[in-house]
């Protein structure tokens, strides 16, 4: 073939997007990696995505260097939507989302332009406890009491898992919960309780942790329940709301808005990612979930003991949650007001 | 307590720290010059490479970056109308025409010497007020926030000079852009057309930068002058004259500085609009302001700037004292302090006061650096103003382009963008003032969010808060004082005798954008018709207000008073005041056949490189926009074009590809040709 049979062939190959078979090492070796994360600065979310990307560079083979970029918006749809559709299929760019993004599927499929079992999961770090918790002069500090005390619960606004779980715990146990929503972020609602124009809101284990841990230590905060897996709040005796409601059909509401709780903080690849490629990543997420400097730094920072799930395994989870019964889906979304989605 | 300042002193003086600091604010410098980019973008690429720093120079780094935004987005803002960063719009107001009369340079003198003094005043404020600033904070609440909201919309009369209808319109109209995306109280998600786009809302900086920036260029090229209409290079010294006008106006910068400080340590405030709130005062109290801001006096940038300065300090004690950031960037550098370790809290203010204290020199210092640098290429900067239109106009449009992009870096941007330029441009045109709409869209958000939760919290009571009552009162006195002082000054000079005569008018530009406005409130008003209370009520009531409005102000403009000869004195002066508060037109020389003609000419080179780029890739558009522009438009020869167009597009590639990384939205070929977007360098599409 002439040269010019050989440039075009080359240009062929580059469009169309075959990749050389090359080793994973290989690729990564001197390249960028960049992790999207699914919310604004600051946060749990990504707080914990940098931590983590500080530390997987070591365990990815070939030692890219990775960064992170904020993409917030609809709880992590818009993230998701582009890694979808617009981010590079090779491996290079990868999502972190919050939580709920299985269950956003779920109840917005006008937005939510993407496919859970399409994506490429890598694994989970930690997992979200959900905590409605009140100041502890607040006029009612354990579940009997919201029965019948009005309590205020600030919250950011009806999409979100900071409102659903309230909303959820107050139509499965009758409390006498006022939601106040329209907050910008859930530091302006922590301040509001501080101002005392609210008594309380729903946020994770990990947050309180983070951002007011003298709160925790002094008392100045009572939970009132929580969601999620039991430990460590069920040593304490707080009550958990699976336990709290009888029928099959509560008990699978409950399921329902724990998926994000189990998912807790996925990271994940687009897909069309080699195979060989997302096991590499696979294995070494697996081998950071042991490396004792990023426990550590996990114990530090995000104040967070490590509770990780697997890439199969969280792709196994996301099957299942996707095949959520419709009639399930729909009382859902007509208990947290989202029927117009 | 002045133990721990002087202690925190020596840690800041260290000097690798120093070099730190430096460091940070040169890359602070840079980031606020780029319109659309702000300290976030710094910080997020930065904050990496501090985990291994040790606390205090880490957040000296960060802290220092983020100090000198505000000293640097001013340039853009006094040399094109190009807001560098939102903060920075009430700046242009009177900074750009003071640059096309050919006093960049004392503009930049005053602006960064108001910018330097504003912001030490407003951290030594903060230093001595620590003691007293938790209690003072924590009894802002949400409905303290409203009638702060309230406060800040009664500035409307103020900004729109002698149109207070058109004023109160364009605010109706801002409030209105304000409600668009998804209601927090029943997740009805209002105009947002399924879109994802704009279920957060129309972001913020495309809307600035189309507002205000998009025109101003536009007549620089429908004028094809340069920016700077009156010729002459600046002297050495000219910007020593800014400085003698901001010592002579010191009381004034003392005021902006404490507006900033005080209302920037206030959560939740807004923070774009505490300029404005300076800027306002400024009209109402300093002599003579109400004839000569908007047309070049010096005193709005002074006020501007140094209200602009001192709030970052403000803002950066209350995101440590009580971990509520007031912005995105803060939000950053929030997560940077819990990342080394430091909780935000009252810890901060009593047994952590060290880190506290070092912080707090550290924004003095980063200050003084900051604007003695600017201050040292103030005429270098300064002489960009004369750079002709043909080469200026392409170079800061795709700038904007891609700056604008970095909103929320989706082609909703950039559609933003032309969109608000458009309608800016027109406002241009029928000389509607611009602040007031885009007052109205930062407020309207906050008003609706904290009216609710206040009722929702305290039903009717929250009216009889002490600090609501008071900022209530204070608002009633500057709306109705002024009212009341024209009128009786009327009711003194005339012998009232209005004679209205019907005259027939052409269908002109005017009448098309007041019927414009009507149909949008009308169609407003129709589409929320059917939602639920929540949703409904801001979209009703500002929607037959702004209606209302419209409608009288057409009516105004339809009739001509004649009257009687007493007060032809009276409409003398009223011309005077037509619209000061925007920039005057440069125009007049032209027809408007031809104004027209250039103006599609300048829009459709906007909406061409738009379509180009949804097809290959903003980043490639932006190249061929750029050749095109300056061999088609500008008629340059082809080694300017090409030294111009590929010269800048390469620091733009260099910058935005290589260095921050921007993930580009998804093209027509790049979907077509995804092999392109595997490779690194070339993922651009």
């Amino acid at each position: 073939m002439s040269a010019k049979k050989h440039y075009l062939l080359l240009w062929a190959f580059l469009a169309s997007g075959i990749s050389f078979a090359q080793t994973t090492g290989d690729f990564y070796a001197g390249r960028k990696v960049t992790i999207l994360v699914g919310s604004g600065a600051g946060g749990t979310t990504d707080i914990s995505a940098r931590v983590l990307a500080e530390h997987l560079q070591r365990h990815i083979p070939g030692n890219p260097t990775i960064i992170v970029q904020n993409l917030p918006g609809g709880g992590s749809v818009t993230m998701t939507n582009y890694l979808y559709r617009s981010a590079p299929k090779d491996g290079s760019v990868l999502g972190y989302s919050l939580p709920g993004i299985i269950t956003a599927q779920m109840m917005e499929p006008k937005r939510a332009k993407f496919d859970g079992r399409q994506l490429n999961w890598i694994g989970s770090a930690l997992k979200y406890t959900g905590v409605v918790s009140v100041m502890s002069t607040a006029p009612a500090t354990t579940i009997e009491e919201a029965k019948d005390t009005e309590l205020f619960i600030g919250t950011t606004g009806r999409g979100s898992p900071a409102h659903q779980f309230p909303m959820m715990a107050k139509a499965l146990l009758n409390l006498k919960f006022n939601i106040v929503a329209g907050y910008e972020s859930s530091n302006d609602v922590f301040f509001a309780m501080e101002r005392g124009e609210v008594h309380g809101q729903s946020s994770s284990l990990q947050a309180w942790a983070i951002t007011r841990p003298g709160w925790l230590a002094d008392g100045r905060i009572t939970h009132l329940l929580y969601m999620g897996p039991p430990d460590p709040l069920a040593k304490r005796g707080i009550p958990y709301l699976r336990q709290l409601v009888s029928s099959e059909r509560q008990k699978a509401l409950v399921d329902f808005i724990e998926i994000g709780s189990q998912m807790g903080w996925p990271l994940f690849a687009p897909p069309d990612v080699p195979a060989n490629r997302v096991e590499s990543l696979r294995k070494a997420f697996d081998s950071l979930m042991s490396d004792p400097e990023f426990i550590r730094a996990m114990n530090l920072i995000v104040k967070a003991e490590l509770q990780p799930t697997i890439g199969s395994d969280l792709a196994l989870f996301v099957e299942k949650s996707l095949e959520t019964p419709d009639t399930i889906l729909s009382e859902a979304k007509s208990i947290l007001g989202l029927n117009e989605r | 307590m002045f133990e721990m300042a002087l202690s925190a002193l020596e840690i800041v003086f260290d000097p690798s720290r120093l070099m730190f600091v430096a460091l940070g604010v040169i890359i602070g410098l840079s980031l606020g010059v780029i319109p659309g980019l702000s300290g976030i973008v710094g910080l997020s690429l930065l904050l990496p490479f501090t985990f291994n720093m040790d606390p205090f120079t880490a957040l000296a780094f960060l802290v220092g970056l983020q100090a000198v935004v505000a000293t640097s987005d001013t340039i853009p803002a006094i040399l094109f109308g190009v807001p560098g960063t939102v903060g920075s719009a009430s700046t242009i107001l009177d900074g750009h025409p003071m640059a096309k009369q050919g006093l960049a340079a004392r503009a930049f003198g005053a602006a960064f010497s108001a910018s330097l003094l504003g912001g030490l005043c407003g951290a030594l404020f903060l230093a001595l007020s620590i003691p007293i600033l938790r209690p003072f904070i924590l009894s802002f609440g949400s409905p303290e926030l409203l009638v702060f909201c309230i406060f800040g919309l009664s500035l409307i009369g103020v900004l729109s000079g002698g149109n207070p209808l058109k004023g109160l319109a364009a605010a109706a109209v801002g409030l209105m852009i304000a409600t668009v995306g998804e209601e927090p109280n029943t997740a009805i998600e209002r105009w947002t057309f399924g879109s994802l786009y704009l279920l957060e809302g129309i972001p913020l900086v495309p809307l600035a930068l189309g507002l205000f920036a998009i025109p101003e260029i536009a007549e620089m090229v429908i004028a094809r002058k340069p920016m700077q209409k009156e010729h002459g290079v600046a002297t050495a010294w000219e910007q020593l004259d800014g400085v003698k006008d901001t010592i002579s106006n010191f009381s004034l910068v003392l005021r902006g500085s404490a507006i900033g400080s005080v209302l920037g340590a206030v959560p939740g405030i807004g923070a774009p609009v505490i300029p404005w709130i300076a800027y306002g005062h400024a009209m109402r109290t300093e002599k003579g302001a109400s004839e000569t801001f908007g047309k070049g006096d010096v005193r709005g940038v002074i006020a501007s700037e140094s209200s602009s300065n001192a709030k970052e300090g403000g803002a950066l004690v209350s995101t440590i004292a009580f971990g509520v950031p007031a912005t995105a960037s803060m939000a950053l550098l929030l997560g940077a302090f819990l990342i080394h370790g430091l909780s935000p809290g009252p810890d901060m203010l009593t047994t952590r006061l060290d880190v506290t204290y070092t912080l707090v020199w550290t924004v003095a210092l980063a200050n003084v650096l900051g604007c003695g640098i600017c201050f040292i290429f103030a005429r270098q900067l300064a002489s960009i103003a004369r750079i002709r239109a043909g080469i200026l106009a392409p170079v800061v449009l795709s700038i904007m382009f891609i700056g604008a992009f970095q909103a929320t870096r989706q082609w909703g941007d950039i559609v933003a963008l032309l969109g608000f330029g458009l309608l800016g441009w027109a406002m241009k045109r029928v000389n509607w003032p611009r602040p007031p709409l885009l007052l109205g869209l930062v407020l309207g958000g906050l008003l609706e969010r904290y009216m609710f939760i206040s009722f929702q919290r305290y039903g009717a009571d929250w009216l009889s808060r002490p600090i609501v009552i008071g900022v209530l009162l204070i608002t009633a006195y500057s709306i109705f004082k002024p009212m009341a002082t024209s009128l009786i000054k009327r009711r003194r000079e005339t012998n009232t005798r209005y004679f209205l005569a019907l005259k027939p008018r052409r269908l002109d530009s005017t009448l098309w954008f007041n019927l414009g406005v009507i149909a949008f409130f009308l169609i407003a008003i129709v589409g929320s018709w059917q939602w639920d209370f929540g949703a409904k009520l801001v979209p009703q009531v500002v929607g037959w207000v702004g209606l209302f409005l419209v409608s009288w102000q057409l009516t105004a403009t339809l009739f001509i008073k004649t009257e009687s000869i007493n007060s032809v004195a009276i409409s003398k002066n009223s011309k005077s005041t037509a619209s000061h508060s925007d920039t005057p037109s440069e125009l007049d020389h032209l027809s408007n056949s031809e104004i027209t003609r250039r103006t599609v000419r300048y829009f459709s080179w906007c909406l061409f490189t738009l379509a180009t780029a949804l097809f290959i890739g903003l980043l490639p558009a932006i190249l061929i926009f750029l050749i095109g522009y300056l061999r088609i438009e500008s008629k340059e020869s082809w080694k300017t074009t090409l030294t111009v167009g590929v010269g800048s597009w390469s620091v733009s590639y260099l910058l935005f590809h290589q260095l921050l990384r921007v993930p580009w939205p998804a093209s027509f070929i790049g979907d077509l040709l995804p092999g392109f977007r595997a490779i690194g360098a070339l993922n651009l599409l």
